[in-house]
């Protein structure tokens, strides 16, 4: 019973990274936006979050300096070439992807497996904290998990029933109808929203590399990015599906050390490999469940038409 | 971005206050890229992407004409030479893995699992028959690589055919699947009782296996012979095959297929399974040629080059091969440089900005700034035409 509270509350950690990098994305895909170098976001958001958190002992700013270094990131590398010079979307997304990769490395290597000292304010929800088994499981975590997990509801909220989310919907559907029938301003807030899921995807780097793992290490996203590209494709561009893909991911990539912890006879390397076959399967089952009819954006991943 | 009448309004200022008559006027117009005008571009976004790190390598490593140490010790140098080819060698399987997809319109982000996967595989055969002649060994490993290759990319594969699932993801996540995959066999069944300290590598291949030299300037591997006699194979059965028409007419539209009587689903997975195939053959170049043992590191990211090369390359395999030792140079001056305390993994910051200069000489290719009669309108309101394609 102990094991399963710890692996529950494990897995709820692992998976925030992933939920914030997801709703992220999901944002930035409803409005037609393909980023597929979440993955070099993350990294980014990582390495500044570690740095940062080292030189000022403060994890809190160091969560939301990856954030904005996330932004920043996004905005130059992914938003300049795709809305201010109308490339495809793909390569900037390989670009955002390995430049991230190298980048991150770059900066972290004086930094490598050195622990991060101080922890994030870990919150207890008031009252049920103090039952005990309910705290184990939900009552306290740092921070971000309460915001990852709150989020997708607002954002559902947001884009169902607001006029702004009809607009972000319309944006994403049909970009020149929106644009000139619609008079919806397309290019600013398709800006806005990389710069958004920059910031989630940032924080979600941070809160990896300061909350989770506690230090920089090369690569030590493994993955997680384009995990968070198969768990906006599981949740059919719903926020609310994405809360249950992340959490289900978030006990993959921790199931080694379960196994570890309960001596399974099964290989760890195998364990390992876990949420990667399971990003692929899961994609798989969803699309035979829904016979390709997903709910992506139309315009997803297609070039802005400009008017002349 | 601006209209083209912007930006024309824009230049037209520019113009009248430079050079020419008075009458005439500068406009931007947008107009389809021809071949050489593509190529030109990406070369130019090549020289800037290098010119960016040769600068960073000359502001952080503090060593005296380091750039002239480089290119000295890389061209100037037998070793350097040698080292060139066997850093290109692999570099045209994994391009090429990633190029042949991309014709019908596909991204194969899997080249470094299938390098693996087609490893792996050879790796097998020659440890279950560790007897066997050299010849049928070294034909077995480099059959088995083909097979592994494709085998590792069936999967994303079908799912693509039958059920339209992205590839992107579903080949980069079995990169990472290919990783636990290896490390087990390493660190289980192949292990290498001797090895050094945590060093994770397998036994040695049997002596017969590792590909015979062929003496052409001093000591070229037979791997450059197969990598070659591949890279032209594939493009002449992209030229003159109506397997190349075929992926040509789908890379143009899957709607054009349909309507030339092509079948979109079978062209889809055969170019795929081609990709994966040379990937796995590169695999086996660098293992039997190079490493002559399976080890993590095996591939030095040459799956994730391969999508640069592709890319740079555009549609010719002629690219590719120019694309290829251009990589092997700079991973060459990567490896030189790594002595001063540059990190391999800054290589990944070079792909990404070719990749992204790429992309956008792509874009500005299809501008043209032209001079136009005073009042002529024409070419302007003519321009916007398919804007954005």
């Amino acid at each position: 019973m102990h094991t399963f509270e710890l692996y529950f509350a494990a897995a709820i950690l692992a998976g925030t990274p992933l939920l914030l990098a997801a709703t992220g994305e999901l944002l930035a895909e409803t409005v037609g936006l393909l980023n597929i170098g979440i993955e070099g976001l993350m990294l980014m958001g990582a390495v500044t979050g570690v740095v940062v958190t080292l030189h000022t002992g403060d994890p809190e700013l160091g969560l939301l300096c990856g954030a904005l270094a996330g932004a920043a990131y996004l905005l130059v590398f992914y938003a300049l070439p795709v809305i201010g010079l109308g490339t495809d979307q793909v390569l900037p997304g390989f670009g955002v992807w390995f430049v991230g990769l190298g980048l991150s490395q770059l900066i972290g290597n004086s930094y490598q497996n050195t622990t991060v000292p101080a922890q994030s304010t870990v919150v207890g929800l008031p009252g049920l904290d103090r039952i005990p088994v309910v705290k184990e499981l939900v009552g306290q975590y740092p921070w971000p998990v309460y915001l990852a997990f709150v989020l997708p509801f607002a954002l559902a909220w947001m884009l169902g029933h607001t006029r702004h989310g009809r607009n972000l919907r319309a944006i994403g559907e049909d970009p020149e109808a929106a644009s000139s029938g619609a008079g919806i301003g397309v290019r600013r807030w398709r800006t806005v929203y990389v710069g958004v899921n920059g910031l989630l995807g940032g924080l979600a780097g941070a809160m990896l590399a300061v909350v989770v793992v506690g230090e920089w290490g090369t690569d030590v996203t493994a993955g997680r990015g384009f995990i968070a590209l198969a768990v906006v494709i599981f949740s059919g561009w719903r926020p609310m599906r994405c809360i249950v893909g992340a959490y289900v991911f978030g006990g993959l990539l921790i199931l080694a050390d379960l196994g570890g912890a309960l001596a399974w006879p099964v290989p760890s390397d195998f364990l390992d490999m876990m949420p990667y076959v399971g990003a692929v399967a899961i994609l798989i089952a969803w699309a035979a469940q829904s016979r390709g009819r997903g709910a992506a954006p139309s315009a997803l991943g297609a070039r802005l038409k400009r008017a002349g | 971005m601006r209209s083209a009448a912007t930006l024309g309004g824009g230049a037209t200022s520019l113009g009248a206050v430079g050079t020419g008559p008075a009458r005439r006027r500068w406009a931007v117009v947008r107009e389809e890229a021809s071949e050489t005008r593509s190529w030109l571009y990406r070369l130019v976004a090549v020289v800037l992407a290098l010119a960016i790190a040769a600068a960073y390598l000359v502001a952080s490593v503090h060593v005296p004409d380091v750039l002239g140490l480089v290119l000295r010790t890389t061209f100037a140098t037998q070793p350097g030479l040698q080292e060139l080819v066997v850093l290109a060698t692999p570099f045209f399987l994994t391009a090429l893995a990633v190029q042949v997809p991309l014709r019908v319109g596909l991204w194969n982000i899997g080249g470094e699992g299938q390098f693996f996967a087609g490893a792996w595989l050879a790796t097998a055969f020659a440890f279950a028959l560790p007897h066997a002649p050299g010849a049928l060994l070294i034909v077995g490993m480099l059959l088995a690589g083909a097979a592994g290759g494709a085998l590792w990319v069936t999967i994303p594969m079908l799912a693509k055919t039958f059920l339209n699932v992205n590839e992107i993801i579903t080949t980069l996540m079995l990169n990472l699947v290919v990783v636990s995959w290896v490390a087990y066999w390493l660190t289980g069944p192949w292990r290498y009782a001797s090895s050094q300290g945590g060093t994770i590598e397998s036994r040695f291949l049997p002596v017969q296996s590792h590909l015979p030299l062929v003496h052409l300037a001093g000591g070229l591997d037979s791997g450059l012979l197969v990598a070659v006699g591949l890279t032209a194979a594939v493009g002449a059965v992209v030229r003159y095959s109506v397997l190349g028409y075929r992926s040509r007419v789908v890379g143009s539209g899957r709607d054009v297929a349909a309507y030339a009587g092509v079948s979109v689903r079978r062209t889809v997975a055969l170019s795929l399974l081609v990709g994966g195939a040379l990937a796995g053959v590169g695999g086996v170049l660098q293992l039997a040629g190079n490493s002559y043992q399976l080890t993590p590191g095996l591939s030095n990211n040459t799956g994730y080059l391969g999508i640069a090369m592709a890319v740079l390359a555009g549609g010719s395999v002629v690219g590719v091969i120019v694309m290829s030792c251009l990589l092997a140079v700079i991973m060459s001056a990567g490896q030189v440089v790594q002595i001063y305390g540059v990190s391999s993994q800054d290589v990944f910051i070079l792909i990404g900005l070719l990749l992204l200069m790429a992309t956008v000489a792509e874009v500005v290719a299809h501008y043209r700034v032209v001079r136009q009669p005073a009042g002529g309108g024409a070419a302007v309101t003519a321009a916007p035409g398919d804007l954005g394609r």
